[in-house]
């Protein structure tokens, strides 16, 4: 009888272990999805809606908003200052952002 | 009726920027090219005036997030809502009922110019297909090009080259003008129009060079 006792102690902690285990590598493998899932920026919610675009279409994105340099575009490279995770495109938004307000103060002299 | 949009210094170095850009690198630069030329005030009420800088502002809008977005595809709401659609019918309606005698004078020229004659005829005729044309559609796009200047102006020198380029975008825009919107969006995101970017072309380098004489003046 207490064999029995024993035993059926046995099956329920290697039950227990199991359990454990599989819910472990099940978070784990949750945790390394979103490791390497890029952060999302909000900055490009206003031109891309929610899809965050790749930091290479961003770049694009704010050279072309460096371009138009006004209220708004310049507005949104400020954000993307802020917000921006990605060095090179933290730094071609500062170039944009630097090129808008050259043109703004050229043009503010010659009128 | 005399149209007129006047450019800042400031306005005309965005605009000659981002339509060099856009020949390059976006196919809706057609688009943006009208949204950026359109006239803002004409020789007639005060109240065409507003209509025309509305519809102006609208378009400019949604195609300078057009051109920095860079969509791999367009569709309906991205040229146009109910809104756009309903002040371009209104200004179109407003242009068409005004007679010779309301021509108003036009404020003296202060800078870089861009003029022409609007024919009212030719935008009443548009009315019925702009107030049943499906969103999206290329019809307002004919509207916009109708109301599109002729010459670039500074004081006694003026480029024709945007006569050319207005009359090639009538012309292609009037071969759409059957077509599902669908069509005219896939010929707007294909972009090979080599016709029209030399027209265009041309069109840059006259504010290229209107912009210089404003600068040394």
């Amino acid at each position: 009888m207490p064999l029995f006792g024993i035993l059926a102690v046995v099956l329920l902690s290697a039950s227990v272990y199991l359990a454990t285990q599989l819910r472990r590598r099940g978070s784990t493998r949750e945790a390394v999805a979103v490791a390497l899932a890029p952060p999302a920026v909000r900055w490009t919610k206003e031109i891309a809606g929610d899809d965050t675009p790749t930091p290479q279409a961003r770049i694009a994105i704010v050279e072309r908003l460096g371009l138009l340099a006004n209220g708004w575009s310049v507005a949104l490279l400020e954000e993307a200052l802020d917000d921006e995770y990605d060095a090179a495109v933290r730094e071609a938004a500062w170039r944009a952002l630097l090129r808008a307000r050259a043109d703004e103060a050229t043009s503010s002299r010659s009128t | 009726m005399t149209s007129v949009l006047e450019l800042s210094p400031t306005r005309l170095a965005r605009c000659i920027r981002v339509l060099d850009r856009g020949l390059t690198a976006s196919p809706i630069v057609h688009l943006i090219a009208l949204s950026f030329l359109l006239p803002e005030s004409a020789g007639g009420s005060s109240r065409i005036c507003s209509l025309l800088a509305t519809c102006a502002r609208s378009r400019r809008k949604r195609c300078e997030r057009l051109f920095v977005r860079l969509p791999a595809t367009i569709g309906a709401d991205d040229l146009e809502s109910v809104e756009d659609r309903g002040a371009l019918v209104e200004l179109a309606d407003a242009i068409a009922r005004t007679g010779d005698a309301d021509e108003t004078r036009l404020a003296p020229q202060s800078g870089v110019r861009i003029a022409g004659e609007i024919a009212r005829d030719r935008v009443g005729a548009l009315l019925p297909e702009l107030e049943t044309a499906p969103l999206g559609s290329v019809i307002p796009w004919i509207l916009c090009s109708e109301l599109l200047g002729t010459a670039i102006v500074y004081r006694a020198s003026q480029s024709a080259s945007l006569q050319a380029y207005r009359g090639s975008l009538l012309e292609r825009f009037a071969s759409l003008s059957e077509q599902s919107p669908q069509i005219f969006w896939k010929a707007l995101a294909r972009g090979e129009e080599p016709l029209l970017r030399e027209r265009l072309g041309n069109v840059i380098d006259g504010l290229r060079g209107a912009a210089a004489l404003a600068a040394t003046a």
